[in-house]
């Protein structure tokens, strides 16, 4: 890992707007501007702005470049359409996640969405398994990825392109002409990770910081790393290094739904030899009475330990604590248990995932 | 910039203690509430619970993370502010008034005035 710390091209704008910042996979990145609440809150009523530039981006293409990634991740990749994205994992041959993905079907060639954290894992794990007439290509360091998120994401983005928006359906994207600039590189998906609807524009680094600015006037909320992370937790979405890493299957971290088994991928023999002999992990979700849990505290179950929390925090929607964590057992929802917070036991029910939903949602 | 009263004593980890005849009233600064942003959750301590002075006593919790409050003085807890449970955004919007934490019955009144001034408080923050 390069010890210096980067910066993405929109630097400069997160310190005009007073972001706190921290220091995030090698980033610094803006935890902060206003205040989480006050962010948390934008994004589910409004309309908030995430810098995500830090996370990786490669192309895949030549012949057999449909082959190889149907190899390489557990979907079912020569069935996605041009124009559509799909969300996917990475598995090491035990079955591990080695990361979580978005992959893109672009006319010729795919492009993979990976995590900030794992791009050079990710990429020589790809190199390793690499297909004859397969040719890959990271263009991280040149595009910047801005995170448009919450109900008036598609009010704020359409008068700046030409496209109508209403027809790019979740889970799809487009390239689009922008009304005052002309990037080399743009791709606009109707994608996020906080549970609202919303857009990630995917641009090249220079006209990265002109686009962010002119959302910002448009009244979308600039958000940072710790609004992006209640958001998603509240969506009981899986973070990796949290609820899903090398070690952890998507069995356990219920991502089972992702796998598409009429195929052969790496990791496949031994998720079907854990099917055979039964999960002793399951991901669970819990809302406390009171209190709040952090990554790391026990969960216990009549005096035992039963499990850990991955991901704890205060919901801003529900004003409780809620989190997620691995137990050795399938609790009901309902179940009451008890999670150790500052040495005391606190009582948490079980409830099923998300925490939060947003009405008249669609596909996720 | 902080608001620090000139009145109150501080400590190096952010607690403003107000001598009220030797019960001492006891709550986290401006600077520090600014810091933590978002107060969700406050985690008191009982009435009667005996603290040392500089070990943790309380709790506050913001979405992000969780605060030890570290006991400016030694003594017995005498009253909580049961007031910050409900509305844990007072430590935010009062942290000199409605937002303090609780009332300690100092042991030992001698300890009070080893706590930073304003002055030197301030320093700290630098």
């Amino acid at each position: 890992m390069n010890q210096t710390i980067m910066r993405t091209p929109l630097y400069e704008q997160h310190k005009k707007s007073n972001a706190r910042f921290v220091e995030f996979g090698g980033w610094e990145m803006p935890v902060m501007y206003s205040s989480i609440i006050d962010e948390h809150n934008a994004v589910r009523n409004n309309c908030g702005l995430f810098d995500a530039s830090h996370m990786g981006e490669f192309i895949v293409s030549g012949k057999m470049a449909s082959d190889f990634l149907n190899r390489m991740t557990v979907a079912n990749v020569p069935d996605i359409k041009p124009y559509q994205a799909k969300y996917s994992l990475f598995l090491n041959e035990n079955g591990g996640i080695i990361d979580d993905l978005i992959i893109y079907r672009r006319e010729n060639d795919f492009m993979l969405i990976v995590n900030a954290g794992n791009i050079e894992k990710d990429f020589n794990w790809l190199k390793k398994n690499i297909f004859k007439n397969v040719t890959l290509e990271n263009i991280s360091e040149n595009t910047a990825l801005l995170a448009l998120q919450g109900p008036l994401s598609e009010k704020i983005l359409q008068p700046m392109i030409n496209e109508d928006l209403k027809g790019l359906k979740s889970f799809n994207f487009m390239i689009p002409a922008f009304k005052s600039y002309k990037p080399d590189f743009a791709v606009i998906s109707r994608t996020g990770y906080t549970g609202e609807d919303g857009f990630e524009i995917l641009v090249s680094n220079c006209e990265a910081p002109m686009i962010w600015q002119e959302l910002v006037s448009n009244g979308a909320k600039p958000c940072g790393l710790g609004a992006r992370d209640s958001l998603r937790l509240e969506a009981a979405m899986s973070l990796h290094g949290h609820e899903i890493n090398d070690e952890t299957t998507p069995l356990e971290a219920t991502l089972g739904w992702t796998i598409y088994w009429e195929k052969e991928f790496i990791g496949k023999k031994a998720l079907l030899k854990l099917i055979e002999k039964g999960l002793i992990r399951f991901l669970t979700a819990f809302i406390l009475e009171n209190g709040i849990a952090r990554e790391g505290a026990d969960i216990m179950m009549n005096s035992t330990k039963i499990g850990r929390v991955t991901s704890g925090s205060f919901s801003p929607t529900l004003k409780k604590g809620i989190c997620l964590g691995y137990v050795n057992q399938k609790l009901e929802p309902n179940t009451i248990v008890e999670i150790i917070v500052h040495h005391q036991p606190k009582k948490a029910a079980v409830v099923k995932k998300p925490f939060y939903k947003r009405k008249n949602s669609g596909q996720v | 910039m902080s608001n620090i009263p000139k009145e109150l004593r501080y400590t190096k980890t952010h607690e403003w203690a107000k001598n009220e005849n030797g019960k001492i009233r006891v709550g986290i600064t401006d600077h520090a509430q600014h810091e933590i942003t978002d107060v969700v959750h406050v985690e008191l301590p009982q009435v009667g619970k005996k603290s040392e002075k500089g070990s943790p006593i309380a709790v506050v919790e913001s979405v992000k993370a969780a605060f030890d409050i570290y006991s400016p003085v030694s003594g017995t807890v005498i009253e909580i502010n049961s007031k910050i449970a409900d509305n844990p955004e007072l430590v935010n919007s009062s942290p000199y008034s409605d937002g303090f934490f609780f009332i300690i019955e100092a042991s030992n009144k001698s300890e009070f005035d080893t706590l930073l001034s304003a002055d030197e408080y301030q320093k700290t923050l630098k």
